[in-house]
């Protein structure tokens, strides 16, 4: 038999132990934001993206000094960018269900995020958007404002889901591969303009 | 020593009286043209006055250079709840934000991007102030669902939807009568919200900085 003391030294041992491990497993528990943010799918710039929800390319990267509706119900002349206009043309296919709402950032490689912009009335997401349709190809643009420095090896994160909840949604993650000489040739050399097309189904 | 406490306890109890010990309002009065610095974002308010909106409505613009600190897009309904606009005479109430570039004027903003130094025109629309009584009255109806959304409460305390779609009254007659209106912009936090957890900018009980600004016609 032990002594009652070092039945007491034991159950104090225990029980700082078990409180120890109860605030560490607290503190692993992901918040709200972690635990409820979009799934990602991977890939990488020209080849297809299967996102569950839908599957999208990311065909080519254009940068400009401005941009525009084409034939579009936005406004009229070419909308000079604070920075540069970064605009990736996309085909995207919703897999099940018609996906109303679309959504897409620019991350950059320091955290950086940008949001598509709301001028144009053409953007893929952004502006009136386009429902997407089970198993009908869509070919579209979406164009982001973002200053020259800002713009480190970006991924494009696309969302697209069938209500505005984007909790636990789908979402494809593409490296679109602007690094160094590449991006450096682009930013030396942007377009004038870019005339942004409606989405429209692709042929 | 009894006299001396007795002394002492009067002074303090004067002192209270007089308003002596209570806080110190530490609140940064700043003149247009200062920079305020919060944690989400940096502004440096010019000018204020009165313009008419699209609708032909007073409205109060305030022109102002802004840059995101936050590394992500920040909403402006988020901007919206950090300055508070208040007239001297309590008669308008500011009712909701809408943000422009000068450089893109047709162009409305929805998200502040990071990293960009913008000339923005942040213009509120106006309503009258409502009485106080009435004020007291749509707070004690805040377990309302439906409180908050503007429109007369009908008996039963559901909502007048009519007047809910009426134009609002111009206050231009009003605003003709206020010669200064100030700003007030809150400290904010990026933190969880008390049923909703998902972590947003929200306001803090304390004030980065007040700006009065005189008021012209647009």
């Amino acid at each position: 038999m032990s002594s009652p003391f070092a039945r007491s030294a034991l159950t104090v041992f225990a029980t700082l132990t078990l409180i120890t491990m109860i605030v560490v497993a607290q503190s692993l528990v992901p918040d709200e934001t972690l635990a409820t943010q979009p799934i990602a799918y991977s890939g990488e710039m020209g080849e297809p993206v299967d996102a569950r929800q839908f599957t999208i390319t990311a065909e080519k990267v254009r940068v400009a000094e401005a941009v525009s509706d084409e034939d579009g119900l936005g406004t009229s002349g070419p909308i000079e960018a604070n920075g540069v206009w970064v605009v990736a043309t996309v085909e995207i296919t919703a897999t099940r269900a018609p996906l109303l709402n679309t959504d897409a950032e620019l991350v950059m490689s320091d955290g950086y995020v940008y949001s598509t912009t709301g001028w144009l009335s053409n953007g893929l997401a952004g502006g009136f958007g386009a429902t997407l349709d089970p198993g009908i190809p869509v070919t579209g643009m979406l164009v982001f404002e973002v200053p020259e420095d800002r713009l480190k090896d970006p991924t494009l994160q696309v969302n697209a889901r069938e209500s505005l909840d984007d909790r636990l949604s789908a979402r494809a993650d593409i490296d679109l591969g602007l690094s160094g000489a590449e991006l450096d040739r682009l930013l030396a050399d942007p377009e004038q303009s870019i005339a942004v097309p409606a989405p429209a189904q692709t042929p | 020593m009894l006299v001396a406490a007795a002394v002492l306890g009067a002074a303090t109890l004067a002192l209270w009286a007089a308003g002596g010990l209570a806080r110190a309002d530490v609140t940064p009065r700043l003149k247009p043209g200062t920079e305020v610095r919060t944690a989400m974002y940096t502004l440096t308010p010019h000018k204020a006055e009165f313009v008419k909106d699209d609708a032909g409505l007073t409205a109060l613009q305030v022109r102002a250079d802004l840059v995101s600190n936050d590394t992500k897009p920040i909403q402006v309904s988020a901007l919206d709840q950090a300055i508070q606009v208040s007239f001297p005479s309590g008669a308008i109430d500011a009712a909701v934000l809408s943000v422009t570039y000068t450089r893109h004027p047709g162009g409305l903003v929805f998200e502040i991007q990071p990293g960009m130094r913008e000339e923005v025109l942040l213009t509120w629309s106006l309503r009258k102030a409502e009485a106080e009584d009435k004020k007291k009255q749509q707070e004690q109806n805040s377990d309302n669902p439906l409180a908050g959304l503007g429109g007369e409460q009908v008996e039963g305390g559901g909502i007048d939807l009519e007047t809910l779609m009426e134009t609002p009254e111009d206050v231009a007659p009003l605003a003709e009568k206020e010669d200064e209106v100030t700003l007030a912009f809150s400290e904010m936090e990026f933190a969880p919200g008390f049923t909703d957890q998902s972590k947003s900018w929200k306001t803090t009980d304390e004030t980065a900085a007040e700006v009065a600004f005189p008021l012209g016609q647009g």
